[in-house]
């Protein structure tokens, strides 16, 4: 198997990282500040909260996204957006090392497919597991 | 017990400095965060998002300007990831209270760059391996860029890599163990045995972070010390840190970052050797 060059071909891979990254942060600091915005004008101040209701607690993250698409046991008010934003953030780089591993399998480079897939698979349990 | 503005400025500076250093921002922000009051559990759970957000902010203009490695990072990140789950595994059997000594001191390995010292340890142990090992060649882990302040491109060839692996698994236990991101330690790894550039290696180790703490998640969630309304500002705060660092690293030199660096980790270390020191004699 020939060995790609970096520099060239893997710019078309840089560039879907570069909107991953870029499309998912910002989504997610939106959908935070929204929470923020929100939490402010029901409450009329904004100090950091520390009752119960400001505390998320899943067993992991697959069951909380579950929760979030059903509409079950979830947060309501500003702490949804705050959840939603979160839910965001951890699936932008999830997103950006799936990228990866379609890239590496399209230009059928195996040995890079291989290490993002079990990146990937690393992650996913990681998430899972808990 | 400080605002949502305050906060916000200040994860907005921690930001920063992780985007330029490669650090998460997790070792800056839960001290910071104690200090005003917030448990210590709720303050690194609630910081875990903070190191994601810096990590894909900075990411963003790393990845268009070609200063972080993919390949690199994807390749170490399988180290990484491995040696986090472990060290979080293992800390439940073993207690921490060494840890600190243990990491401080391997911390101390960055100065091995600097002035007599480089002469002394890095150019006789792992300098000598001037040409790529098996891994290095067999992954091809080179890459190139154009460094905005000396405007020239810059050519490198990763080295060591199978060292460089086994760096990153104690650098991943570090973080594991500690409930840390450890990207100084990451930093370090890909400086002193891979040979990396100082701005690939702090880059490069912002896209690994991410991935790292984005493991981390479930178990915070599972614990229920995430505190929303103290990871909002900081998520908001990171994220435009990290698109402003992101924007400056490739416009500093790099001994202006290895001097925010050097400085940075200093502080962790006095932070370790202190924690360690009381965990000892409390």
């Amino acid at each position: 198997m020939a060995l790609i060059q970096p520099e060239a071909d893997e710019a078309t891979l840089e560039r879907a990282m570069v909107y991953i990254f870029g499309l998912g942060v910002v989504f997610a600091s939106l959908l935070v500040l929204v929470g923020i915005i929100l939490a402010y004008h029901s409450r009329g101040n904004i100090d950091l909260s520390q009752s119960r209701s400001a505390f998320i607690h899943k067993s992991n993250f697959f069951r909380l996204l579950n929760a979030l698409i059903k509409g079950k046991n979830i947060p309501t008010g500003p702490f949804l957006f705050v959840t939603l934003g979160m839910v965001a953030l951890v699936l932008t780089p999830l997103g950006a090392v799936a990228a990866c591993c379609v890239y590496f399998a399209m230009t059928k480079n195996v040995r890079f497919m291989l290490i993002t897939l079990v990146v990937l698979t690393i992650l996913t349990v990681s998430l899972a597991v808990h | 017990m400080f605002s949502v503005p305050v906060l916000i400025v200040i994860s907005t500076f921690v930001g920063i400095i992780g985007a330029l250093t490669g650090l998460g921002g997790a070792s800056i922000l839960v001290p910071i965060l104690v200090l005003f009051g917030i448990p210590m559990k709720e303050a690194v759970a609630s910081t875990m998002a903070t190191i994601i957000a810096t990590s894909s902010s900075s990411s963003v203009f790393n990845l268009t300007e070609k200063i972080a490695n993919v390949r690199i990072a994807l390749y170490l990140e399988i180290f990484t990831v491995t040696g986090a789950i472990l060290g979080a595994t293992i800390t439940k059997v073993i207690s921490p209270v060494y840890l600190y000594f243990f990491f401080a001191a391997f911390l101390l390995t960055s100065f091995m760059r600097v002035g007599i010292f480089r002469r002394i340890f890095l150019e006789r142990i792992l300098s000598s391996s001037k040409d790529r090992d098996g891994v290095a060649r067999y992954l091809d882990l080179c890459g190139a860029y154009r460094d905005g302040i000396r405007k020239e491109k810059v050519s490198y060839r990763a080295r060591n890599g199978i060292l460089g692996g086994c760096g990153m698994f104690i650098a991943g236990l570090a973080a594991g163990m500690l409930g840390i991101g450890a990207g100084a330690f990451k930093v370090t790894v890909q400086e002193n045995i891979l040979g990396l550039p100082p701005k690939v290696s702090s880059s490069t180790s912002n896209l690994i972070i991410g991935m790292t703490a984005l493991a981390a998640t479930s178990v915070y969630l599972s614990c229920g010390f995430l505190n929303l309304m103290l990871m909002a500002p900081m998520v908001v705060g990171t994220a435009i840190g990290g698109i402003v660092g992101g924007r400056l690293l490739n416009r500093l030199s790099d001994s202006f970052l290895r001097i925010l660096f050097f400085t940075v980790v200093t502080v962790l270390i006095v932070q370790m050797l202190s924690k360690g020191v009381m965990s000892v004699w409390p």
